[in-house]
């Protein structure tokens, strides 16, 4: 394994179980998992791999796009009800599934800020006890 | 209602300085997104995916210690097992996994029902807009960053679209939208204005009769204002797309 240099850029990083590294470092002799760590901080910014940069065990941005494509899956087209009313599409892979509970948390989160602007007490406890019931119950959907 | 508010999805611009150097703006990134809800104190992190075969995967996170330093960790996620950061952050600014996962990843304040975002299967991340942007003491600073309003409903335009702030707690943001739809300008740095956009708070159509088709995005830039002197600010900005739908 080639020695593998970098510089810490936000702040001290911590490479998992590998260490914790504040300065300028060189490793004469890195692991495979902090040569992997590092391609991967050094991607998201945090250190500047300067020496020993392996950016393999980076996804591409092309590949994470086709990914997100498969996870999206299919459209399923809305439908109409007995009554008139639309009954919305969807994206049927999981995907949909995470942006849903994603919408549903902040919808609960932003009726929790409404009610502290509010100032009311018994409507922030209710919204409180809302966000509580819905982070839960996106947990539970997400576990499937 | 056929389009659901679910479907509106805000993504981040290809390029999100954290630095004064280098591009911002750009194409739409639809792996990251820029909305997430700040830790109401300070927490450990833990992420943790819904899939067991998410092993592979890293993710680093950044953010803010009690006492005001930056700090950065890099964690490998281990499936439907949590794991759990070493540092305690008062506040996130980024996370960024180093692969999509099949599983939607969860990233949480280690107590109470605090998620802080789902990471949807597919993406990579989110990150704050505006981060270690410095006011000076004697001049005006301006910040300029990119995001984009993407109608991921599969069949129908939103139409008589319009984008507005829902929120500025801090009155230091204006917003103003790129002339067309898709497009991908981009400025020098975060602090040189981009080319022909307009800033203000008020409600701005979607360029070109008001139709956000189908899988189609309209570029949102945002100008942070720091006046001269300006006190640190930690705030929020909620901006929003409103339109109607067959």
């Amino acid at each position: 394994m080639a020695p593998l240099s970098f510089i810490p850029l936000r702040g001290p990083w911590t490479a998992g179980d590998e260490g914790v590294f504040a300065e300028e470092t060189t490793v004469e002799k890195p692991s495979k998992n902090l040569v992997r760590f590092a391609a991967h901080a050094h991607h998201a910014g945090v250190i500047d791999v300067t020496d020993g940069l392996d950016l393999s065990h980076v996804q591409s941005q092309e590949d994470a796009e086709k990914a997100q494509e498969a996870a999206r899956g299919s459209w399923v087209e809305r439908t109409w009800a007995d009554d008139g009313t639309a009954v919305p599409g969807y994206w049927d892979g999981p995907w949909g599934v995470g942006n849903l509970a994603q919408h549903d948390l902040e919808t609960a989160q932003r009726r929790l800020q409404a009610a502290r602007a509010d100032g009311d007490p018994d409507a922030v406890e209710a919204a409180e006890e809302n966000l509580v019931a819905v982070d839960a119950d996106i947990q539970a959907r997400l576990a499937g | 209602m056929s389009i659901v508010s679910s479907d509106l999805v805000i993504y981040n611009s290809a390029n999100m300085p954290v630095v004064d150097s280098g591009t911002s703006g750009g194409a739409i990134d639809t792996a990251r997104r820029p909305d997430f809800t700040q830790m109401a104190s300070s927490d450990t992190v833990r992420v943790v995916s819904s899939n067991g075969g998410d092993t592979t995967q890293t993710v680093t996170i950044t953010g803010r210690l009690a006492d005001g330093t930056l700090a950065s960790e890099t964690l490998s996620l281990n499936g439907t097992s949590p794991v759990t950061s070493s540092n305690t952050y008062e506040r996130l600014l980024q996370a960024e996994l180093s692969a999509t996962c099949t599983g939607n990843v969860t990233v949480a304040r280690s107590t109470g029902p605090t998620t802080i975002r789902v990471i949807p299967a597919g993406e990579r991340g989110f990150q704050a807009v505006f981060q270690q942007d410095s006011s000076d003491p004697s001049l005006q600073e301006d910040f300029y960053m990119k995001v984009f309003w993407k109608n991921t409903n599969g069949s129908l335009a939103l139409t008589s679209a319009v984008v507005k702030e829902n929120s500025d707690p801090s009155g230091l943001i204006t917003f103003g939208l790129a002339a067309t739809v898709g497009d991908s300008g981009s400025t020098t740095n975060r602090k040189t204005a981009p080319a022909g956009i307009s800033f203000a708070g008020t409600p701005v159509s979607v360029p070109g009769g008001g139709n956000l088709a189908s899988g189609a995005a309209i570029g949102q830039w945002l100008d942070l204002t720091l006046p001269a002197g300006q006190a640190a600010v930690k705030s929020t900005y909620t901006p929003e797309l409103d339109g109607n739908t067959t």
